[in-house]
This record gives C-alpha cells, structure tokens and sequence, in this order.
C-alpha cells in the first residue's frame, strides 16, 4: 500500500496547529466518542500533552484525518497489545464531515495497514450502543459485535452498554 | 460451599510476594501472567519481575490487590478490586491455588468481593474476564451469577491454539436478587 492516502482523505502525523481543532473535538459530546467520563475543558495544551505522552510508546499510532482538499477533519488512532497480534482503534471525526465516507475511508486506511503491513490478528474497537452511528459505521468496517458490557456507560442520563 | 468456610482479606506483604513469585514459576504461571501483565505469559518472571509489577499495579488508583486466608491462617489465593477506569463499573479477579480449590475458599472470598463492592460502593455492574479454555473459572463465575457479556475474539494463544476471552458481568439488581435467592434457599 502507498502509504496512508485514500480517494479522499490522507492521515498524517499530527502538527501544532491541528490541537485546537482536537480540543474542540474534545470539548463536545457528540464528537468525543464513548469515553464521556472526562470534563469538557480540553485545551489544545492539554491535547498536545497527552498526544505527546501517548507517542512515546512506540506502538501508539496517531493521526490526523486530512481530507484530499487538505483540510483537517479529525484524528484516528490505534494502540497495539499484545504487540503484532491484536490493536485497539480509535476515531474523532468533525461533525461537519459526518456522512461523506471520510471516516469509513480513514478506518479502512488504518485496518489495511494494521493487518498487512502489522500483520495483526484481530482489531478492536469499542463504542456504546448510544453510539448507534460508530456501530454501523464498524460493522461495514467488517468489525463484529462480540461483546455487550452492560451498564458500562451512560449519555443523556441513561445507562448505555458498551459493545 | 459448607457454612463454616471464611476467608479473610489482607494487604498484601513481602513474604507473600515471595509465595505469588513460587506461583508464578510453577502451576499458576499463565493465571498470573495474565494478572501480572506478563509478556510473554510462559516465560518464568524473576523474584524482582513480579515485586516490580506488583507494585506498578499497587499504583492505580481505585484499585486494591487483596490475599485471600482461610480461618486456619493458610494464604489460600489472591483476589484484584479494580476500579481504576470507572468506579461505576470495578473488575474483579480472583485466583485460589490449585490445593486449596473445591473447598469453598474461591466461593466465600468472591462473595466477599462481591458484598463489598455492592455494600460499600456505588458499584451498579460489576465485570470479570475468564479465558474461554477455563471451563471451571467460567463455571464458577455463573454460579455467582455472572452472565455472559461476550468473548474477546482471539485474546492470546495458548497450547498452539488462539483462545477467545470471555466478559462477564453481573448488574446490582442480578446480585440483589442472587443474595435474596440464597437467604430463601
């Protein structure tokens, strides 16, 4: 594979100017995926901190989601354990790039790399079942459902399962 | 389990980092591999490795790493609360020794846990992980009225086989109503 460049989008290493952007991100529920434990008061400081911290171990990969007109859409990430056997992924996405096939581009980019360049087992993902959006979007991924954890999380005021 | 077992939790000490260690190079090695974050989980960890790991996982936060004694002063197993990601949802582990199983030790300590978690906690799931291959561990967790969540696809490789790991979990109300069930029974 050429990289990480599809039709319509290219992931590239994170710059400065891209962590205010992932703040914001950050900052709204809709966007911060399931782990809605965390305050909303991220700054691109603190963003860049925690990219910094989580890129020192060398099978941490993160990237920002550039579209092919170059502008910044979010940021896709995965973390492997056991090393060369099985990763964990994770995605942000703008909601202004919701529905458009950037996201599903982005994940595939990741997934052929994990699988044939990494040469991975198994990849997983997890989400909520609030997240009804994520678990379409993973299951054309060609993710399974395999787990339900029940009360693991919650939105709006109500428990959610986490799958 | 007969009535007259109990068990107690301690703090964990030098003398039984020692005995996790003896463990660790004999007939629990994969069990504590695992709870030990061991890579890889068949090689034997040095007296230093296991200390080491040990006191990373007494870090956490949320978290307490338990011995488990019998009423005749034996250290009959280990037990893990571990809350560290989300109070809300704590994770449980127990390990008993091999000799020491089938006795009603595994039984009372996690219904120890499992009261504390519940009673002193706002705890409303509570959520353990067993290898597939582990009929008995798997057993053993229903039988406290754990349900199954779903299985970790391809968790690790063991004897030239991948194996799948199995989530369960038991919600407040299930734990309530299993408590009631045995005060009727």
């Amino acid at each position: 594979m050429d990289n990480l460049t599809g039709k319509l989008v290219r992931l590239r290493p994170c710059r400065d100017a891209d962590f205010e952007y992932f703040a914001t991100l950050k900052n709204d529920l809709r966007t911060q995926a399931w782990n809605q434990r965390m305050p909303l008061c991220y700054t691109a400081a603190k963003m860049r901190d925690r990219f910094a911290e989580r890129l020192k171990d060398p099978h941490t990969g993160i990237y920002a989601i550039e579209t092919s007109e170059g502008q910044l859409a979010g940021l896709i990430e995965h973390h492997e354990g056991p090393v060369r056997f099985a990763a964990t992924l994770g995605i942000i996405l703008g909601m202004e790039h919701w529905g458009k096939g950037i996201g599903r581009e982005a994940q595939e980019l990741v997934l052929r790399f994990l699988f044939e360049e990494r040469g991975l087992q198994v990849v997983r993902l997890w989400t909520t079942s609030a997240n009804e959006r994520m678990v379409r979007a993973a299951e054309k991924a060609g993710f399974r459902l395999s787990a339900r954890l029940r009360g693991a999380a919650s939105s709006g005021g109500s428990g959610w399962t986490r799958s | 389990m007969p009535p007259s077992v109990r068990v107690t939790f301690r703090a964990l000490e030098g003398s039984q980092v020692e005995e996790i260690w003896r463990r660790q190079n004999g007939e629990c090695r994969h069990d504590l591999s695992g709870a030990l974050d061991h890579d890889p989980p068949w090689a034997p960890m040095s007296l230093e490795q296991v200390r080491s790991k040990l006191e990373e996982r007494g870090k956490k936060e949320r978290a307490a790493l338990l011995t488990v004694w019998s009423s005749e002063e034996s250290f009959v197993g280990v037990g893990a609360y571990d809350a560290d990601w989300d109070p809300a949802c704590p994770h449980l582990l127990l390990l008993i020794w091999p000799e020491y199983r089938r006795r009603g030790y595994g039984t009372a300590a996690a219904r120890l846990l499992l009261e504390s978690c519940f009673r002193e906690t706002l705890a409303h799931v509570v959520g353990a992980y067993v290898p597939d291959f582990s009929r008995e561990g798997l057993a053993f967790a229903e039988s406290l009225g754990f349900q199954r969540a779903g299985v970790e696809r391809r968790a690790g490789m063991k004897d030239g086989r991948f194996f799948d790991g199995v989530f369960l979990d038991l919600l407040r109300r299930e734990y309530e109503g299993h408590r009631e069930s045995r005060k009727g029974a």
